[in-house]
């Protein structure tokens, strides 16, 4: 008999009057010590159906299904003690965001203790005991101070394990995961993932990995569940999904991974669309000890030099906190430089007041990740898109809406969706309304901050076409700044890596994808998920201060440059600059 | 991409802007929806007053049935200066109405450009109209009016003044809040890469965004101001008789209370239902505006 069964499982939510069926008949089973993975984009109604399982929907969800087996119980009909036993005991959940699903104000400690102690009659103390070696299990180093840590003061990967270890906690019969790894960077993805199979196989857990991406799939379960609009699309071994795709969904699930684009005819004689010079951002904060306050500088971005040359795509790269995000608001001047300069078609707009400016943001414009929160909820999308041209006073307002229509229909949406509002649209149709909006003014340099991230796969792969293709009519230049190195892999012609504010290793894509020199850039690609089951491996992860000592040498002779213990940006190969020590 | 996907059956469509679902909230309250009967109930008494009741409210007409009980006649009976005591309360809601919403609109005009600034620009602006703030939050507002309104001899116009003085102080927070919390949004920020002044984001994207907070705070506004009015009325520096006001009639029903009950009941209850149908209606709108809100 399965751990888990379900049979014709159907949730509907009703609202306003309406009733949206979220899943509409799934069934499903998972063995025991069976990894079964369930892919889908955001609403197709996998993660609605493994809370279902738990009976975690709302009271507003009407559920129905001819059976929900979890451990031998009938879920549909159990009571609250059974309930508790279940959660807990026969299967645990681990969360997309572990930020929101640890309790601010209880330590990490007391929260697992807890845990342990609802399903347990053990004594606090043991309970903590316990804890600590759980921690252990996850491969946290110091688990005696974590214990006695809040959420807050750990990273988004701690926290993720700390949530591990909790989930760990009642030995589970069955893990759920629910988009572990979708917050977190790619390098810690890679270790999470892998950490996850590796509990999984010490405990003898069955596994339900709740994802949109493919590579997660592929990384770690055996058996594939693909989901559309509520319906099963189709089922079977991991790598038969892979290789031979029955269903057009899951063929076109699978082409958005191989997406490959011309490279731009990069225009290097002219100046560059924009070239920032020792730019650098630093924020002063005040520590307070005692009756006295000392000031420090934080480097968020350390003084770097990028280069986008004219009618090119560059990717800028790197894990969240490494600046790239700061760099590009300094380079819109949404955010002003502590130092360095900024020029924008060779013009120098670092020190140029508002007024003055303003007749230079026609050529500079920003896409940025966030597309909930980046179209105003009280226009309508042709008041969106035609705010550019409103507020630098071009046209009459008819031919500011006939513009803004015209660009609506540009970035592949019909022209009726001109009086919707922004709630009305899905997220990919939202970040289509931002792109036209950026680029109704004709820009000549686009920023896009990470503008696929919130997306599913194959909508991300349209996003990126539209982007790609706009870029090549209108020759625009874009710094496209991602840490997802897939994406940047099939649509930047250079790239440049951040690391702690630093600019770590610039290069053509080929040349960096081919050869990488630095380690933390090694680190990056060797974390890239697998995009086909066969290619998965074992992978070593590097700390920080391994990653320090790794940094490349170089002597005197090889670079031309001083020795110096400091580490500098070097020169290798045309293009290819490199941080590395130089030595005698 | 050409694949055909299953088709995805398209939900009916039609143009909904966000004051649609704040509406289907808001009719979902019973008390709200009551109370604004009411209240539109009141106003439309108070603007056909002639109508309703033909006497006049300051003529002493029935000075041979002075202080009469309640009757077929008299509704609420006759006051001690043989006036139709009905008609007083009537006119009396013009009074209260007219100066409860002047006042609110005076709050929101005062409080929605200072909560604009001080939420969108922070810093030293934001630090200074703080301070004001809590200057006129220290200082009891019944204290200051009746200062203000001893020193101006009470009438219509310094209450109309106090009472907006002292509500704008409610509007400019609840704006402000809204401007500090929508100002870290991408739109705001969208909108500064394309080169518009704070000015344009104020107007175009942040006002429309506070709407609610606005409206809100525009409705809870209007009892403040009518109790302050009933208060001052009713210590004798308010509105100068013979203008009927609530307040006033309450004051002088006190003297006649052991032995004329309805010379202090009926203008009170009058008093009290305009307050809580007004309270009850912008809780409900605030309910409806602001769904993060409820349950506070």
């Amino acid at each position: 008999m399965p751990l888990v069964e379900i049979q014709d499982l159907k949730v509907s939510f009703s609202q306003y009057g309406g009733e949206i069926h979220a899943v509409r008949g799934i069934s499903f089973s998972v063995n025991e010590g069976e990894s079964l993975g369930i892919v889908g984009e955001s609403g197709s109604g996998k993660s609605v159906s493994c809370s279902a399982l738990l009976r975690l929907l709302p009271a507003t969800a009407k559920v129905s299904a001819k059976s929900i087996t979890l451990d031998g119980v009938d879920v549909l009909k159990a009571n609250k003690e059974d309930l508790a036993r279940l959660r807990g005991r026969s299967a645990a959940m681990i969360f997309q965001d572990p930020m929101t699903a640890f309790d601010p104000v209880f330590t990490i400690g007391h929260q697992i203790a807890e845990t342990i102690q609802s399903h347990r009659k053990v004594s606090k103390r043991e309970a903590l005991a316990e804890a600590e070696q759980l921690l252990l299990r996850v491969e946290i180093k110091n688990a005696k101070d974590i214990l006695t840590y809040y959420p807050h003061q750990l990273s988004g990967g701690m926290l993720q394990r700390a949530m591990i270890a909790m989930a760990l906690s009642c030995r589970p019969k069955v893990l759920i995961a629910d988009e572990p790894t979708t917050a977190l960077d790619v390098t810690i993805q890679a270790q999470i993932l892998q950490l996850i199979k590796k509990v999984q196989a010490e405990f003898g857990m069955a596994l339900i990995m709740i994802t949109h991406d493919l590579g997660v799939i592929a990384e770690t379960v055996d058996r594939v569940l693909v989901m559309y609009n509520g319906e099963v699309m189709e089922q079977g071994p991991v790598q038969q999904i892979f290789d031979a795709p029955q269903h057009a969904y899951t063929r076109t699930l699978l082409a958005s991974l191989q997406t490959t684009f011309e490279p731009s005819r990069g225009d290097g004689s002219a100046a560059p669309a924009l070239e920032l010079r020792g730019l650098a951002k630093a924020y002063r904060i005040k520590r307070r000890s005692g009756f006295f306050t000392s000031y420090g500088d934080f480097h968020a971005v350390r003084p770097v030099d990028i280069t986008l040359p004219r009618n090119s795509i560059v990717g800028l790269v790197g894990e969240s906190g490494s600046g790239k995000t700061t760099t590009g608001m300094m380079a819109m001047r949404l955010t002003e430089p502590s130092s360095g300069q900024i020029l924008v078609d060779g013009v120098d707009i670092t020190s140029l007041t508002p007024d003055q400016l303003k007749s230079h943001r026609r050529s500079m414009q920003i896409v940025f990740q966030d597309s909930y929160s980046a179209l105003d909820p009280m226009m309508t999308l042709t008041q969106i898109i035609a705010e550019p041209l409103h507020i630098h006073g071009i046209g009459t307002t008819r031919e500011q809406t006939e513009k803004a229509l015209g660009w609506l229909e540009r970035v592949g949406l019909p022209r009726s969706f001109g009086n919707r509002y922004a709630h009305e649209l899905s997220g990919g149709q939202r970040q289509r309304v931002a792109i036209a909006r950026a680029l109704i003014l004709g820009p000549k340099v686009l920023v896009a901050d990470e503008p696929t991230s919130a997306l599913d796969v194959t909508v991300k792969a349209q996003i990126i076409g539209l982007l790609k293709e706009l870029q090549a009519e209108m020759g625009l230049s874009i710094l496209f700044i991602s840490h997802d190195l897939s994406t940047v892999k099939s649509l930047t012609d250079s790239v440049v890596v951040m690391y702690r504010g630093r600019v770590v290793e610039q290069a053509p894509t080929s040349a960096i994808f081919a050869d990488p020199q630095h380690p933390y850039t090694r680190a990056l690609l060797d974390a890239i998920p697998a995009s086909n089951p066969r290619d998965k491996r074992e992978r070593t992860f590097l700390a920080a201060a391994d990653l320090e000592a790794q940094t490349p040498r170089y002597t005197v002779i090889q670079t031309g440059l001083a020795p110096n213990a400091t580490p500098q940006l070097v020169t290798i190969a045309p293009n290819h600059r490199v941080e590395a020590i130089v030595t005698t | 991409m050409t694949v055909e996907l299953a088709p995805v059956a398209p939900p009916a469509h039609r143009q909904r802007n966000p004051l649609w679902f704040a509406w289907q909230r808001f009719i979902g309250n019973k008390a709200a929806i009551v109370a604004g009967g009411i209240l539109l109930l009141l106003i439309l008494m108070a603007i056909f007053a002639p109508l309703i009741t033909p006497a006049n409210p300051d003529a002493q007409s029935f000075l041979a049935e002075a202080l009469a009980f309640p009757s077929a006649q008299h509704w609420f009976g006759v006051d001690n200066l043989g006036r139709d005591f009905y008609t007083r309360v009537v006119y009396g809601a013009r009074v209260s109405l007219t100066i409860g919403f002047t006042a609110a609109l005076f709050s929101v005009l005062i409080g929605i450009p200072l909560g604009a600034l001080a939420g969108y620009f922070g810093g030293k602006t934001d630090w200074f109209i703080m301070r004001v703030i809590e200057l006129f939050s220290v200082v009891p507002p019944l204290l200051a009016a009746m200062l203000l309104g001893a020193l101006t001899r009470g009438g219509y116009f310094t209450i109309l003044l106090i009472a907006a003085l002292f509500g704008w102080v409610q509007v400019c927070l609840l704006v402000r809040a809204q401007v500090k919390a929508l100002r870290e949004k991408e739109f705001v920020r969208a909108a500064q890469a394309l080169g518009a002044s704070p000015w344009y984001i104020i107007r175009r994207h942040l006002i429309p965004n506070s709407i609610s907070s606005i409206i809100v705070g525009f409705v809870l506004a209007i009892p403040l101001a009518m109790m302050l009015e009933a208060s001052l009325s009713f210590l004798g520096i308010g509105v100068p008789p013979p203008t009927p006001t609530w307040g006033q009639m309450i004051n002088e029903g006190i003297d006649f209370m052991f032995f004329y009950w309805h010379l202090a009941v009926f203008p009170t209850a009058a008093l009290a239902i305009t307050v809580l149908a007004t309270t009850l209606f912008g809780d409900g709108l605030r309910d409806a505006l602001d769904p993060t809100l409820k349950g506070r």
